[in-house]
């Protein structure tokens, strides 16, 4: 293990406020090394602290050759509360912007931050590299198949993608980490869900519109691929894009220009976009609701992210995961998986996914006794989701009367633990009745309510 | 240690760390000629719009702009405009506030001020949602929320999340509105602002309580009016109150609902916020009703419509009066 001790660079261009370096330092237990402007800076340190108290200018004028080469975050500290200096100074390589005496606190709470992420690392010293998969837990190998397909294409920022997958599988949490540790990382991140927001609005949202373009549109504004320039747009459930803006959408990807709407002017846009979607659009495309080349040029990299139902005992190390990060949010004491919530966790299907399964493990850690998961706060989330999955789960929809009354069965019984006399109750059927429900398949008669 | 005497730095400091009363003691204690100065005219605008005296900080903060003008400042011309605006949109001048916002969202467009960008549109998502035009609120939510992401700032993600819930919360889209709330949380978290955590937390309650999960709902309401309190936050306690007021009616838990809405709207007094206010009558108006007190229903809901046809919220104003003639 590496017994590097951080430390803290200063390059004083001033001499205000040169006394206190010594007390943060002190204070978080690392070592200062001061610098005068025309030094060779270092190549590693926590940070390094820019001094420029009543030298704003000079200080700014050395930022951009500097971003470029010193191997630590630039903190620019000055004594001009000024909004707009602020944000030059990010502009020129800054990593913040701290005006003191204000913002003293605030520039040591970083500080310590920073120390803290830098003793993690060299305490890990054979990952220079964080892995942006990180967020997505899990081995099993349908998952672990995924990840390495996607950290195959990390490196092509320009590769357009497109995401598959249950809603709940973490789609937008992949499409994060193909562009956080991708070349683009840095840029705009813009995710827009094309089913949330009315047909009329989306081509507006999406390439923006120029003033008086339709009766509401009262001034210009840009559309998400101009505030993505640079970046990332992630389309999440691109199946729902109308017909109608489909074309656009493969015009803006083949010529990397966008026009708004209203507007007679083209405007170049450097966007890498990663498209997602929850229902099957090869079939979309047979049904002629997708066009077909718009799918090709989206699909040129498939990725599939698997259902938790498909995951093996990822359910069991992602509710352990949820339960120690949820601990410690609420201040409680992590709870034990007792082999009864395993019981639980395994045999419920999930339709909502990672999701679902955080919201089951937060509810249950709340209602429970701290220090444990009740099992039976565990089923409540369960058994409502399962009415959710008829729309957008494992069922298909539309779907047969059979195979819904066998949902509300199967989730009647999932939010009873598995009690086949509490789940009849709750619906209203005798034993035998729920019994039936259970056992019937696709094709019986559904017609005997 | 050089330093040089900066007379308003009390005063600035008070208005970032929210002791609004202490920031216009200090002002007002300053002598006559720093008293003349643009920044003087800008933070006594902060200060007052904080303590909800709405006119006096429209008042400074058209008089900042004209000074910051003269001497050519347009950083800070563009914040006196923000903050202008602002105290229209405290008045409840929601068109005027509207164009005082595009107009300072078109200085910093221009000024590549990308943070009062985001200020800017998150104000306009704000004014959108009290107009009831969700989806342009969510738009200018997006907008906002990709320039604080862009320049790091989750203090304004977060914000920018908590709206986009309520917005969802609005439209009756709970799945939505805690998904939002969701992102919210991690959002405040990753800002260390108890205040944040207080608005998100209380948001994925309400959320909760919405998609039929009251228990749950409560237990998270509760945790952000500790939250609320412990940070002497009025007016997220008047809301956190109101939401517990409306996860308590949704219950059957009518008394209790009524005990809360009266709360919230005690809080929501004490802020001056005409929009908490308007909120508070709205909800305890329903509490009300639901336990027969007609009478002061009616009075209620009158009080909540005559806010908002103040405020400019018209669709709001009709709901109430709707709700008002059906009991």
């Amino acid at each position: 293990m590496s017994d590097i001790t951080p430390t803290l660079g200063v390059v004083a261009f001033s001499a205000s406020f040169s006394t206190i370096w010594n007390d943060i330092a002190e204070e978080l237990g690392v070592g200062v090394e001061r610098f005068e402007p025309d030094d060779e800076l270092p190549g590693r340190a926590v940070a390094l602290i820019v001094a420029a108290g009543g030298e704003e200018e000079r200080a700014l004028d050395a930022l951009p050759a500097w971003s470029a080469r010193v191997g630590a975050p630039l903190l620019f500290v000055g004594a001009r509360a000024s909004h707009r200096f602020a944000i030059e100074a990010l502009r020129r390589g800054a990593a913040d912007y701290f005006a003191l005496p204000d913002d003293l606190d605030l520039l040591r709470r970083m500080l310590a931050a920073r120390i803290e992420t830098a003793r993690g690392r060299t305490s890990k010293e054979a990952q220079p590299v964080t892995d942006p998969f990180r967020e997505l837990l899990g081995t099993s190998p349908a998952l672990q198949e995924t990840i390495a397909t996607a950290s195959r294409v990390l490196a092509h920022g320009g590769v357009t993608l497109l995401i598959g997958g249950e809603t709940g599988t973490g789609k937008e949490l992949l499409a994060r980490a193909l562009h956080d540790g991708g070349p683009r990382a840095g840029e705009p991140f813009v995710a827009v869900n094309c089913a949330a927001i009315p047909e009329q609005l989306l081509e507006s949202e999406l390439f923006g519109h120029e003033r008086g373009a339709f009766t509401d549109a009262h001034r210009a504004k840009p559309g998400l691929f101009e505030e993505a320039d640079g970046g990332t747009l992630f389309l999440d459930e691109i199946g729902h894009l109308p017909l109608s803006l489909q074309g656009k959408l493969l015009r803006a990807l083949d010529d990397r220009k966008v026009r708004r709407v209203g507007g007679t002017q083209s405007r170049g846009v450097d966007v890498r976009i990663v498209a997602a979607t929850h229902v099957d659009l090869a079939a979309a495309v047979r049904e002629r609701r997708f066009r077909e080349d718009l799918f090709y040029r989206l699909n040129v990299v498939p990725l599939v992210l698997p259902p938790l139902r498909d995951r093996g005992d990822d359910v069991l190390l992602l509710a352990e995961a949820f339960a120690s990060q949820l601990a410690a949010r609420y201040s409680l004491p992590v709870p034990r998986i007792t082999p009864a919530v395993r019981d639980v966790l395994k045999r419920h299907n999930w339709p909502g996914n990672v999701r679902e399964l955080q919201h089951a493990v937060e509810r249950a850690l709340l209602l429970s006794e701290p220090g444990t998961l009740d099992p039976a706060s565990l089923a409540p989330a369960s058994g409502k989701s399962a009415s959710r999955a008829t729309a957008d789960g494992p069922i298909p929809f539309p779907a047969t009367l059979t195979t819904i009354q066998h949902a509300a069965a199967q989730a009647a019984l999932d939010r009873n633990a598995g009690n086949k006399s509490a789940a009849a109750r709750q619906l209203g059927v005798s034993r035998a009745r729920l019994q039936r429900l259970l056992d019937r398949k696709e094709g019986d008669d559904a017609d005997d309510a | 240690m050089q330093t040089t005497h900066d007379p308003l730095r009390a005063a600035r400091v008070a208005i970032r760390t929210g002791r609004f009363r202490d920031a216009a003691a200090a002002l007002a204690e300053l002598p006559p000629d720093t008293r003349q100065a643009p920044e003087w005219y800008l933070l006594s605008a902060m200060a007052a719009w904080r303590l909800g005296d709405f006119s006096a900080s429209r008042q400074q903060a058209f008089e900042a702009r004209a000074r910051f003008r003269a001497v050519g400042d347009a950083d800070g011309e563009m914040r006196a405009v923000n903050v202008a605006a602002a105290g229209v949109f405290g008045l409840g001048a929601l068109a005027e506030a509207e164009d005082g916002f595009s107009r300072a969202l078109q200085l910093a467009q221009q000024q590549g001020d990308g943070l009062m960008v985001a200020r800017c549109a998150n104000n306009l998502g704000n004014i959108a949602l009290y107009l009831s035009q969700h989806e342009a609120a969510l738009s200018f939510y997006r907008r906002a929320r990709t320039g604080f992401a862009q320049l790091g700032f989750e203090h304004g993600v977060a914000e920018t999340w908590i709206n986009t819930a309520i917005t969802y919360r609005d439209r009756r889209r709970y799945e939505d509105a805690l998904r939002a709330a969701d992102r919210a949380l991690d959002a405040a978290e990753r800002a260390g602002s108890a205040r944040l955590l207080a608005e998100a937390q209380a948001n994925r309650g309400a959320a909760m309580a919405g998609l039929g999960d009251p228990k749950l709902g409560q237990i998270h309401l509760e945790r952000s009016l500790t939250i609320a309190r412990s940070e002497r936050d009025r007016l997220a306690e008047a809301d956190v109150l109101r939401l517990l007021g409306t996860a308590a009616l949704a219950v059957g838990a009518r008394a209790e609902a009524v005990r809360r809405g009266e709360e919230s709207l005690a809080v929501a007094r004490e802020t001056h916020h005409p929009w908490a206010i308007a909120e508070s009558q709205h909800d305890l108006a329903r509490a009300y009703r639901a336990v027969g007190r007609d009478a002061d229903a009616a009075s209620a809901f009158a009080a909540a419509e005559a806010a908002y046809r103040t405020l400019g919220a018209t669709a709001r104003a009709d709901a109430a009066h709707r709700e008002a003639a059906g009991s």
